[in-house]
């Protein structure tokens, strides 16, 4: 499985979105690819970390394969529903996107699914689908203005006006714009962060944020409390505590 | 009231000043501060007279540096620590304080510490304040209200970046992110809290009251229920008005 790869001692998982490539390839391969990447990884123990690389490697005779040869409205040609989105949002892990290049519509829907998202410095975003008689139908309306906030996303879905990296960086869509060639790098040196950490507490404190978020506030405080108390119970807490007070580095295994 | 440990406590007329004062241990939350803060926060609420507070760190390099971790491997099992949590739930104790609580940042304000912060309504920090929640890189997570504060006051996106990289943030990116309201010199910081509170002083105390009500309470309802709360909250202050100043 080509749009799959794992770094890291299998730790760091990249899938690879696909998006620019061999005018050849057929989307809707490349989509099945995907989503069987995804559901693999929901019930891999191993990794601790996943890079959605919007970008894919470079490639020769690459191109933007146009909007249109994708299946519109969330549905293939063959009628099936193809979310992506909810795939990406049910990962437990931490989720960190990066992308070289513009990003518009449904593919904009993924990247809001992730956790962290980095962009290159010369990227667009874009919210064309209610200009061309659609709608988001992936969790844009939902999460966009979750993300940026009610004035910017009906703005953005409204219009269909694309924002470049640094208005995205402004507005909370891209956590970080750094240079195009650094996006890649910039996103496994993230993960790599990441996986150096407690895994348990990693998937608790994304819950507790993205659960919480949809509570009352006292709801949220309840939740984050017994996710707390039973992170006492782990072993990587013990080691944690100890490596700081011995002031050498945690060594975590996740249980 | 006087007497604690771990903090000191000051009325100015209408102001009450709430100083950490653990400047040896960077002003670290221990059980002890738990138990100092309940109470003064206690008796805040019930006093009339006070209509703004203002919290701050005593010494130059901390407004508090996190949690005292030389008393983690000692708490109590998992099922009695969660009792004695709800039991005396300083951070509710904040939130729920009925005058606006202002806090006063400079140096380390981290885990514990930006979390208190956080459960404040009006956050001023000095030019060397820097922030952080660095529970991840202990095998743990925030237990303060974190990360639920933190994604009300900053966002979902970086919420997810500050928490699961337990990175640090210095003063000028915190503005950005809107974690703090405003940024001052060092030596102007107390200063400028105690204009701001003295200025909230001078209102109405149940306006003032109504309003953080209004904004807290709203936050959790659905829009039409929020416009509603604040509706009867206007009606009960003119109604207070009425009566008041005939």
């Amino acid at each position: 499985m080509k749009n799959l790869e794992y770094e890291k001692n299998d730790q760091i998982a990249v899938v690879n979105i696909f998006f620019r490539t061999e005018n050849t390839d057929d989307p809707e391969d490349r989509l099945e690819e995907t989503i069987t990447a995804l559901e693999k990884l929901r019930y891999d123990d191993q990794t601790t970390a996943l890079v959605i690389n919007f970008a894919g490697p470079p490639k020769k005779n690459s191109q933007m394969i146009s909007n249109s040869s994708l299946p519109q409205n969330g549905r293939s040609a063959s009628g099936i529903q193809q979310s992506i989105a909810p795939l990406i949002a049910e990962i437990e892990i931490p989720v960190i996107a990066c992308l070289e290049g513009d990003l518009e519509g449904r593919e904009l829907e993924w990247f809001l699914a992730s956790d962290i998202r980095i962009a290159g410095g010369s990227s667009c975003f874009s919210m064309p689908q209610v200009s061309q008689g659609s709608l988001p139908c992936e969790g844009g309306t939902q999460r966009l203005t979750r993300i940026v906030g009610q004035g910017k996303a009906m703005e953005m879905i409204l219009t269909g006006c694309s924002i470049k990296a640094l208005e995205a960086q402004e507005i909370g869509l891209v956590n970080q714009a750094v240079p195009d060639e650094l996006v890649l790098k910039t996103a496994l040196e993230l993960a790599e962060t990441i996986v150096s950490k407690s895994t348990i507490s990693m998937r608790f404190a994304k819950e507790a944020i993205l659960k919480g978020m949809d509570m009352t506030l006292d709801q949220g405080l309840r939740l984050e409390a017994d996710l707390y108390f039973l992170m006492q119970t782990t072993e990587d807490r013990k080691e944690g505590i100890q490596a700081f007070q011995e002031k050498r580095k945690a060594q975590f295994n996740g249980r | 009231m006087n007497g604690f440990q771990t903090l000191t406590f000051e009325k100015d007329s209408s102001i009450a000043l709430v100083t950490l004062n653990r400047p040896e241990a960077l002003n670290t939350y221990n059980i002890q501060m738990r138990d100092d803060l309940f109470e003064v926060f206690g008796a805040i609420r019930n006093d009339d007279e006070i209509r703004v507070v203002v919290l701050k760190g005593s010494g130059e390099k901390a407004f508090c540096s996190g949690a005292d971790l030389s008393e983690f491997l000692s708490a109590p099992p998992p099922v009695a620590a969660r009792r004695v949590r709800f039991e005396r739930d300083v951070w509710t104790l904040f939130l729920e304080n009925p005058q606006p609580v202002i806090a006063a940042l400079h140096g380390y304000v981290l885990g514990s510490g930006i979390e208190m912060a956080m459960c404040c309504d009006i956050r001023l920090a000095s030019e060397d304040a820097c922030f952080g929640l660095p529970e991840v890189n202990l095998g743990i997570i925030p237990a303060a209200g974190g990360t639920q504060t933190l994604s009300r006051t900053v966002g979902q996106s970086n919420a997810l970046d500050v928490l699961l990289t337990g990175r640090w943030i210095d003063a000028g990116e915190a503005l950005h992110m809107k974690l703090i309201n405003q940024i001052t010199e060092k030596d102007r910081l107390y200063g400028t809290a105690l204009e701001m509170a003295r200025r909230i002083a001078s209102f109405d105390p149940l306006a003032v009251r109504f309003a953080k009500q209004a904004i807290r309470r709203g936050a959790d309802l659905p829009l039409a229920e929020g416009l509603l709360l604040e509706s009867r909250l206007t009606a009960r202050l003119n109604n207070d008005k009425r009566h008041s100043y005939p």
